[in-house]
């Protein structure tokens, strides 16, 4: 008797659990998931996303953020299970190979991109002519600087090399630290290196030189300098700087604990987090004497459909790119993340990045050149640079190099 | 003699163990067989095609500095590792076996590093290193505590270490507690009786009981410590730079960063081969010692 009742339960289980399974499709409710990778705006995704299902009563939107999304993206492409909704960054060498791997909806003169700016869209287009991401915001990098201890120091913005550097020696003279450096994060270390290359040197032409084998990154006098300026810097950052993270850093800049901190604007709403009341704004990294001082742009956040099949999924998909490309919702993410957007008729209202997003909109700007890595060279680049900070050897980060452009062994 | 089974009974034994070989076909000999495939051609983890290139990932894996650097890592850590977890679980399991005070509850409290998840014992240890460390180090004035020693070259692989032993030692710990049960009482009162030391019953009588327990630490021990991936990813993920680059976590570089798949399962079987050679000669070597094999 007992053995009957035991199998009726399990049955019973079972079946109710096939029969729920069964009625999430059948109620007509369509769910995709919507993998963001940019740890900064979860908060603000499901703000964005309780918006559009109350809009949308059929739709359900779940967002997944993961640590090291990277690396998940990656093995769920290997094994083809690709999120029907993702963000992605277009400069990435990974989203450049997955695109031309097929893995993700070419939208390519689609409508869901009709209100982003057309110039930007340009620049993403991939070399065949295709083009997968519906861009939504613009970044940028440069020195933040904390207004209220300028102030009380009577400290000047520097627009040149040799003024920074007199800068950043005044502050450490008073005994307070310059810089804070997130090395102990690899990703912070070749987000300087990829900077340095297009603002110190010709960058562009360079790794296409290497990558033809008509140069060597190895005996390269710019390159060579241009590591030994990353070295330089350090003395003005804190002692260890190997063993802060990036959100380490990003707290002890918001709490007054350095003057200065060498990031990029996607570090805005993190900031404002830790202390609300920060009076803080940026300067551009003054480019090395005789040349000309640019800031670096780069498609921050773009969306990615990623479900190529399932007709329901991909339509809803669409939906919710043109409910967040949509001018009124554009404004309300570039007001929260302080970025400017790449959609048409959005204000840039944030006051902190001011100085820089001018410098793009004047065109004193260069696209983020690490699209020009060989595949793989991001996480190489990554490694590479923290390897240098580590040991300061030069002539092993050169050679790395070679690897990371991609040079014909 | 061994029992002989109707042919009844045998189909059902046999039938019995389809399960468990399917699963087992599934999830280990099917991919280890794909895997060997993977090794031998230029996959870079997620391109439609791939080409076979036979055995010149295997060619490749001496000359890559990387590679050479990781397994040098991979056997000091696995050495250390073995070592000290090995001395604590003697250690620790003989104490513990002694009539004292609260023995339950300190044998729950060794035991408690083991159920925790490795990833979780590592996103903590990560922020003890960052925020406390420091702080004993300005209190006690200890100058090697006072920076995080995940970031220091010198004091990283240590620093580790220590994660891993306090995460490892449970096991082996338990199972040297359940070796020291299968010691006859009679032979300890024996050698009481004669006046024998207290070491010279360890040494003559209860560790020849354990070589069985001890030869499955070393096999457990040696296999975590070379194949350590866990703790370093959570708390250095490789680095500073190349300082904490197991073979384990090269494989993910490579395969998941690097777009070296094909690179990164040769670098597996490599692995593979090593783990195996050192289980064999470990349990050819102990077995001939096990009490009773004469």
């Amino acid at each position: 008797m007992r053995k009957i009742s035991v199998l009726l339960c399990l049955s019973l289980v079972l079946a109710s659990g096939l029969w729920a399974a069964g009625t999430a499709e059948d109620s007509g409710t369509v769910t995709i998931e919507f993998f963001q990778q940019k740890r900064e705006v979860v908060d603000l995704f499901d703000e964005l996303i309780a918006d559009f299902e109350a809009k949308n009563p059929g739709i359900k939107v779940e967002q997944v953020h993961v640590a090291d999304s990277g690396q998940v993206l990656m093995s769920r492409l290997a094994s083809n299970d690709v999120p029907d909704l993702l963000t992605h960054w277009p400069n990435n060498t990974d989203y450049i190979t997955a695109s031309l791997e097929g893995y993700f909806l070419d939208l390519t003169d689609s409508p869901v991109a009709d209100n982003a700016i057309q110039n930007i869209i340009e620049s993403i287009t991939l070399e065949n002519g295709k083009n997968y991401c519906v861009p939504v915001s613009i970044n940028t990098q440069g020195i933040f600087y904390n207004k209220a201890l300028f102030d009380e120091y009577n400290l000047e913005i520097p627009t040149t090399w040799d003024e920074f550097v007199a800068l950043c020696q005044k502050i450490k003279a008073m005994g307070k630290l310059p810089l804070i450096f997130p090395d102990g994060t690899a990703w912070t270390l070749s987000q300087q290196l990829r900077m340095l290359l297009a603002l110190d040197l010709d960058g562009y032409s360079l790794i296409r030189d290497v990558k033809a084998g008509k140069a060597d990154a190895r005996n390269n006098q710019d390159l060579r300098a241009m590591a030994e300026k990353l070295l330089f810097l350090r003395q003005f950052g804190q002692k260890n700087s190997l063993g802060t993270s990036y959100e380490q850093a990003t707290f002890e800049f918001a709490t007054g604990k350095s003057f200065m901190f060498w990031q990029g604007i996607w570090a805005i709403p993190s900031i404002n987090k830790a202390n609300p009341d920060l009076s803080y704004s940026m300067f551009p990294l003054p480019a090395k004497a005789g040349r000309e001082t640019r800031v670096e742009y780069g498609v921050d956040l773009g969306l990615v459909i990623g479900n190529k099949k399932d007709a329901a999924k991909v339509e809803a998909a669409k939906k919710f790119v043109s409910f967040i490309t949509s001018t009124e919702v554009a404004q309300r993410y570039a007001d929260v993340d302080g970025s400017p957007s790449a959609i048409q008729g959005v204000k840039f209202n944030s006051d902190i990045s001011a100085p820089l997003v001018d410098m793009v909109q004047q065109s004193k700007s260069f696209r983020n050149i690490r699209y020009l890595y060989a595949p793989g060279g991001n996480g190489r680049a990554d490694t590479g640079t923290q390897q240098l900070i580590l040991d300061g050897d030069v002539d092993e980060f050169l050679a790395e190099l070679n690897y990371i452009f991609g040079r014909p062994e | 003699m061994p029992r002989t089974y109707s042919k009844g009974e045998n189909r059902t034994y046999v039938l019995y163990t389809i399960p468990t070989l399917l699963l087992y076909g599934l999830l280990f000999i099917f991919p280890l067989i794909l895997g060997l495939y993977y090794s031998m051609t230029d996959w870079n983890g997620i391109s439609q095609a791939q080409n076979f290139i036979g055995l010149e990932n295997y060619r490749n894996l001496f000359s890559d500095k990387r590679v050479v650097n990781s397994l040098l890592f991979s056997f000091k850590y696995a050495v250390s590792l073995v070592l000290i977890v090995n001395f604590l679980a003697i250690a620790l399991g003989l104490m513990m076996d002694s009539r004292i005070k609260f023995q339950n509850a300190f044998r729950s409290l060794y035991f408690f590093p083991a159920i925790i998840s490795l990833v979780v014992v590592g996103l903590v240890f990560d922020q003890i290193f960052y925020h406390v460390f420091p702080r004993i180090g300005e209190f006690f004035d200890i100058e090697i505590f006072k920076t995080n020693m995940l970031g220091n070259r010198d004091t990283v692989f240590w620093a580790v270490l220590f994660v891993s032993i306090w995460r490892e030692t449970a096991v082996p710990t338990v199972l040297i507690l359940a070796g020291l049960q299968t010691v006859p009482i009679e032979y300890i009162e024996a050698a009481v009786l004669d006046g024998a030391s207290y070491f010279t019953r360890l040494r003559k009588i209860i560790f020849p009981f354990l070589i069985p327990v001890f030869s499955m630490n070393l096999v457990l021990t040696v296999k975590s410590g070379i194949m350590v991936f866990d703790v370093i990813k959570a708390m250095t993920g490789g680095g500073p730079g190349m300082t904490t680059e197991s073979i384990g976590i090269l494989i993910y570089k490579k395969g998941f960063q690097e777009y070296q798949f094909g690179m990164a399962s040769s670098l597996s079987f490599l692995l593979l081969a090593i783990i195996a050679l050192i289980s064999f000669v470990q349990i050819f070597a102990l077995k001939k010692k096990e009490v009773g094999q004469l």
